[in-house]
């Protein structure tokens, strides 16, 4: 530079134009700097050599004043602050590290300055440092502030997933109270959740010989064959020779990370289930064990492929959490499904065929309640008294346990022979039996119709003219009737109490004439009762499919009936229909 | 043809004649399209001018940037590729700056049809060393992580933004006009992402791949693109000219315009 500026003094007194100038440019409170176009330093005040530990001579025309910045300072200046300093002349308090001359940083403040001659070109650089630990403590706040309030965040949302987990697989069990199908939705939940895989193994300890039963399933569709493949491969290599499910039993949730295929290579003698480890996924998983009574009822099995996160120790806890969910709900559902076919078994072998009649058509349907969960004290029966009258019953037993079934065998037993021993009125029969159950001290409230079939002129001989049915209904839903001209009516009649309130209650009877070809048909409630439905809207329909069935056959009126009403009743329903020969 | 949503997302605006050849001036890290202010009115006269910020900076629509896109040069370039297709232009003078030139050869690749010459302004193809290659880029990892720091001790300006992550919610919302509008302030987020996307990048492999033939403006000085980088660049372009500029820095669009100007035009022969 020919025109030699003011600050090209090369001594450490930077300006020398005026004692003054110089004065405030040594005793400015920070270090100054001054640069030409190329960024050479040609100036400095003692405060810069201060800070920087440089000397003037080590500055002053040998060093690029960028040199006392960190190299991330310098791209930070390179790439942000030059093009600002260069459109708008000067950038102020930018948080860097001076580089001194023992290798320390030192936190300082930059300003930079264009300078200009007097036609207005730029003829370099000034540059102040102020030292700034300061500012940076609290840019260091700041930024741990931010972090802390983005882990907080972080730590919400996975606290709320963790939770969605429990929820969900609370709801897949609870679904059903079939076990195959609320494991199949607890597998579902886990990948949708939490796995790239599962696999889901029941094991029922009271029948050792029976093959373990499994579900699976994949986050990928594509992939499910292949995890299906793998279940069914374990489950018949039982858990000894398994990569997840060896180990004693009795050991807790496990976590495996960092499974290599050199482990899998190990662990896994058979060449297609290797193949499928490479096709489903392995990278990390939890195999979580379900205990009741101390014995093994579940392992399920969460993986993680390797493209994946690995499963971490929340995870385990999730799956342990899980695990513990399942265990309660596998013994329940096992427990209920023993005690529910008990009840079915000791139900059905109370209710009997009818016995056949030559005067009357009978025939009798039961059906369990539609979701398997509940056992019903439904009943029907038919049987021969002794002066030949032929008595028919339905009956409902309150409750829905193996405790109803038993109640209901005995009432029937009581009304069956009572009924047989004695040729009363129906209403007798229903009197006495009422008595009897009170008497033997049986606590049973049951609603119920007893039918007499009267024929005072047997069949075939003059004067015969059809017969009459005679009944009591303790509280029952009343029968209906369907003509030979096809019309179905409700034979509403005042009904009595329930069998079980009170014994002393008068009972009445009613009568209705029957001629050959009449249908009677008697049932439980669950063929008339839906959720929301009041009880006429019900024999409404009941009527609706009756009406026309005279010329089907009596089985086929049933079967009908059934089909069209009984479908998705939540109870169990008994069905008793006679027709006159 | 103008109006679309590349147009408003990038900030687009043109200048120079309607008809003309085009010509798009690209940013490179840490501003906008101000750095080109001084170099494009020398164009205006014969060409179709057309300057943009890049997602993220400047007045580009702010809330179209995601970390997880922006975090490769791959996602600039395909910017770039949408906005020639929006604008609908052929023949195309791509002049990028920095690492923007990196993003002009990656647009070029995707379509070397529509562009007729690129301008590479300080370019690097790998800003980190790489000794078993013996490639010198000019800097360490350490370094690359020496600049993340400096940008995070520097959003002193952002603590406004910032304060509702503070508060509890770091989901942002718009930022504030004032932090937009203020010349080559950028989000310290959209700047650490940016930075990465940037210095850990490696399109060697790239280079060789180019067919658009292209100009290489060399600094002297340059530390962010040394002129052993510059030339590398050169071996690896074919059909490139690589031309030694007298402005020192990392920024002659703002430091020395008239030098950069008039290359362009020489090399695009439109003296």
């Amino acid at each position: 530079m020919s025109d030699r500026a003011p600050w090209d003094d090369p001594s450490c007194g930077g300006p020398t134009q005026s004692s003054d100038w110089r004065r405030s440019w040594e005793s400015a409170p920070c270090g100054l700097v001054d640069a030409d176009l190329d960024g050479l330093i040609v100036a400095v005040n003692g405060r810069a050599c201060e800070l920087s530990g440089f000397t003037v001579p080590e500055l002053v025309g040998r060093k690029n004043w960028l040199d006392l910045l960190s190299v991330g300072n310098r791209m930070f200046y390179d790439t942000q602050l030059a093009p600002v300093l260069l459109l708008e002349g000067s950038i102020s308090e930018i948080m860097v590290d001076v580089v001194t001359r023992g290798g320390d940083r030192l936190p300082a403040l930059l300003t930079v300055d264009l300078l200009r001659d007097e036609t207005g070109a730029t003829r370099g650089t000034r540059v102040a440092l102020m030292p700034a630990r300061d500012r940076r403590q609290f840019e260091i706040s700041l930024r741990n502030a931010r972090d802390a309030a983005e882990r907080a965040d972080r730590a919400r949302a996975t606290a709320l997933r963790r939770l969605e987990l429990q929820a969900d697989a609370t709801e897949a069990l609870a679904s059903s109270t079939d076990l195959d199908t609320a494991v199949d939705r607890l597998a579902q939940v886990l990948v949708a959740r939490l796995a790239g895989w599962c696999v889901i193994f029941t094991v029922d300890p009271s029948d050792p010989s029976a093959p373990m039963r499994w579900t699976a399933a994949h986050a990928d569709p594509d992939r499910q064959v292949a995890v299906e493949r793998v279940a069914e491969l374990w489950s018949r290599d039982r858990p000894a020779s398994n990569l997840f499910l060896g180990g004693p039993t009795g050991r807790p949730t496990t976590l495996m990370t960092g499974i290599s295929e050199h482990l899998i290579d190990d662990a896994t003698a058979d060449v297609e289930l290797r193949a499928l480890y490479q096709a489903v996924g392995v990278g990390s998983a939890v195999v979580a064990p379900s205990y009741a009574r101390g014995e093994r009822v579940a392992v399920t099995i969460v993986v993680r492929g390797n493209g994946q996160p690995a499963f971490v120790e929340e995870d385990r806890a999730d799956m342990a959490e899980v695990a513990g969910r399942t265990g309660i709900f596998v013994d329940s559902a096992r427990r209920f499904a023993r005690e529910h076919a008990n009840s079915m078994t000791l139900q059905q072998s109370l209710l009997t065929a009818p016995p056949s009649i030559p005067a009357l058509e009978i025939a009798v349907r039961y059906i369990p309640a539609q979701d398997g969960a509940q056992v019903g004290g439904d009943w029907y029966d038919a049987f021969v008294q002794p002066d030949g009258a032929t008595v028919v019953a339905i009956g409902d037993v309150m409750g829905h346990d193996i405790a109803a079934a038993a109640a209901m065998g005995q009432i029937r037993g009581i009304i069956r022979t009572i009924g047989h021993t004695i040729a009363g009125q129906p209403s007798d029969t229903l009197t006495r039996a009422d008595l009897a159950a009170r008497g033997l001290q049986t606590a049973v409230i049951a609603s119920a119709i007893l039918a007499r079939v009267e024929d005072p002129v047997p069949r075939g001989e003059p004067g015969h003219d059809g017969v009459t049915l005679r009944w009591s209904n303790a509280g029952h839903p009343p029968p209906l009737l369907v003509t030979t001209t096809g019309e179905a009516t409700v034979l509403a009649r005042p009904t009595d109490v329930l069998l079980g309130v009170d014994p002393h209650r008068p009972r009445h009877d009613h009568e209705v004439r029957l001629t050959a070809g009449d249908t009677v048909v008697l049932y439980t409630d669950g063929l008339i009762e839906r959720p929301h439905q009041d009880i006429d809207e019900g024999l409404r329909r009941l009527a609706d499919a009756l009406a026309g069935k005279h010329a089907v056959t009596l089985g086929s009126l049933c079967d009908s009936v059934l089909d069209r009403l009984g479908s998705g009743s939540r109870d169990d329903i008994a069905m008793l229909a006679l027709r006159v020969r | 043809m103008t109006g679309g949503e590349v147009v408003r997302r990038n900030n687009v605006h043109e200048s120079g004649q309607r008809h003309g050849q085009p010509i798009v001036f690209a940013h490179g890290y840490g501003c906008d399209q101000e750095m080109w202010r001084h170099v494009t009115p020398t164009f205006e006269s014969d060409y179709r001018v057309i300057v943009f910020d890049h997602v993220g900076f400047g007045g580009s629509d702010l809330g179209a940037w995601d970390a997880e896109r922006y975090a490769t040069l791959q996602a600039y370039a395909a910017d770039v590729v949408q906005l020639v297709h929006e604008m609908d232009l052929v023949d195309v003078v791509f002049v990028g700056h920095s690492v923007a030139s990196m993003i002009g050869v990656l647009a070029s690749l995707t379509e070397p049809d529509r562009f007729a010459n690129l301008v590479l302004v300080g370019p690097s193809p790998r800003y980190i060393d790489d000794p078993r290659t013996d490639y010198t880029g000019g800097f360490s990892a350490e370094d690359i992580d020496g600049l993340l720091e400096t940008l995070e001790n520097n959003q002193l300006g952002w603590a406004a933004a910032m304060a509702p992550a503070i508060m509890g919610n770091a989901d942002r919302p718009e930022l504030a006009d004032e932090l937009q509008n203020s010349f080559c302030r950028t989000d310290p987020r959209v700047a650490n992402t940016f930075a990465r996307a940037t210095f850990l990048s490696d399109n060697r492999a790239d280079l060789a791949r180019v067919t658009t033939p292209s100009l290489i403006l060399q600094c002297a000085e340059d530390a962010i693109a040394p002129e052993a980088v510059g030339r590398y660049t050169h071996e690896h372009l074919r059909g490139s000219q690589l031309v030694y500029l007298k402005a020192t820095g990392h920024c002659p669009n703002l430091s020395a315009p008239a030098e950069v100007a008039s290359a362009i035009r020489s090399y695009l022969g439109r003296t």
